[in-house]
């Protein structure tokens, strides 16, 4: 962490923001990478550890042994459960001990040990609920139409950018930069390179778009919020060669720490019948690349940013965007903070 | 078909596919119609139709 950036991260509100806000719904996996073996991941700075038991559910907890501290996923998953690699204790998917082989009739078996955490895998991914101590039961999950309509037919995509989630955010609540970081790629060359910018609340967070052009560039950008539940942003796309005029961009961001992130991308069209399968072919064959390297350019850019602090900005009025997110992350880290305060 | 053959068809249905359609066409018939049109031939160098082209799409979106 920069000298700049660690120095100004002070107070409950600056550590919640820095770290991530709680009681969310955060994708933390490409489900393709979680086997019947323990995989370690970092995710809002907390470690944890997620495997598929003998029914191939997932399951996430910490990525602690209760005995002795050895990061559980060094061990094994046996009958299901994971076993540390240390002494064999065994823990289930409720952080429950299930086992603890070197002591006869050990009277930790069936004592919860160490925090669980909710998991669902859905839409290809394995999305973990963040609560605070508070809030361990998580509500259902709510996701975007795109992704839980059959009318839409989606393609995930994720990548591990050495910025702080709130960059990502910025990034994608502001629409303008299309015509200039973008200027030269296939869907995002044209357009005026000038506008203003109008943002409009909505009854789940806002919209932000230019007011003198539509359907031409990244015109259009939505931030959803369902309160203690799922943050995301969908942005429009224009793509009149695949017949369906416009592709949806869903984005969610899962901080790994302060210093880095999980950029995770869907990508959807509506369309059904011979029109899917088109747009299925075309992804393939012509939009993936070309949108590997439009987010590789936002990566580069984000990743080049000196600390994170708004105080050293010159704001431009085509920032509104960014200006009400990060108000809007403010006063949930606040209510946040408050809400543990008190309790 | 060697794999080697197989990919370049595939972007050359592309490329036609992006021409026809950003063209206007909107129906498999337009489609297919444009594509003979360009010199974009089917798998085995057959001219398209509209079933021909949405049996093509199915094989193709199913390799997704």
């Amino acid at each position: 962490m920069s000298q700049a950036h660690s120095s100004r991260i002070e107070g409950p509100v600056e550590e919640r923001l820095a770290d991530g806000l709680l009681n969310l719904w955060y994708l933390v996996a490409d489900a393709r990478d979680i086997g019947f073996e323990p995989v370690g991941l970092k995710r809002l700075g907390q470690d944890i550890v997620v495997w598929r038991d003998g029914e191939g559910r997932v399951n996430a907890i910490a990525d602690r042994c209760p005995h002795r501290g050895v990061r559980l996923s060094r061990g094994r998953v046996r009958d299901g459960d994971i076993a540390c690699v240390y002494h064999g204790l065994q823990l289930d998917g409720n952080g429950v001990i299930t086992a603890v082989p070197p002591v006869p009739d050990c009277p930790f078996i069936g004592q919860k040990a160490v925090r669980s955490y909710p998991c669902r895998e859905f839409e290809g991914a394995v999305w973990v609920y963040f609560g605070d101590e508070d809030r361990q039961d998580p509500p259902e999950m709510i996701l975007p139409e795109e992704l839980v309509s059959e009318d839409w037919s989606s393609f995930l995509f994720s990548q591990v950018w050495r910025c702080h989630y709130r960059m990502v955010l910025d990034n994608r609540l502001d629409p303008m930069h299309g015509s200039y970081l973008h200027a030269e790629s296939y869907t995002l060359a044209y357009g005026n390179k000038q506008d203003r910018l109008r943002i409009a609340p909505t009854e789940l967070g806002f919209v932000v778009q230019r007011e003198n052009q539509i359907g031409v560039n990244i015109d259009r950008t939505e931030l959803f919020h369902h309160r203690d539940n799922n943050i995301w942003i969908q942005t429009e796309i224009p793509y009149p060669a695949s017949g369906g005029g416009f592709f949806r961009i869903g984005g969610f961001v899962t901080p790994i720490d302060r210093e880095s992130c999980l950029f995770w991308v869907f990508r959807s069209q509506r369309s059904s019948g011979w029109r899917r399968d088109m747009w299925r072919f075309l992804y393939r064959n012509r939009l993936e690349g070309r949108h590997l390297d439009v987010l590789d350019q936002d990566r580069e850019v984000l990743e080049s940013v000196q600390g994170d602090v708004p105080g050293e900005e010159w704001l431009l009025q085509t920032d509104v965007g960014v200006s009400r997110m990060r108000r809007m992350l403010r006063q949930i880290a606040e209510s946040q903070v408050a809400a543990t305060a008190a309790a | 078909m060697t794999a080697g053959h197989r990919k370049s068809y595939e972007d050359r249905l592309g490329d036609g596919l992006e021409i026809v359609l950003t063209d206007g066409a909107e129906d498999l018939a337009a489609i297919a119609e444009g594509l003979n049109a360009i010199g974009v031939t089917g798998p085995r160098g057959e001219h398209w139709d509209g079933a021909l082209l949405a049996a093509e799409f199915a094989r193709l979106a199913a390799a997704t």
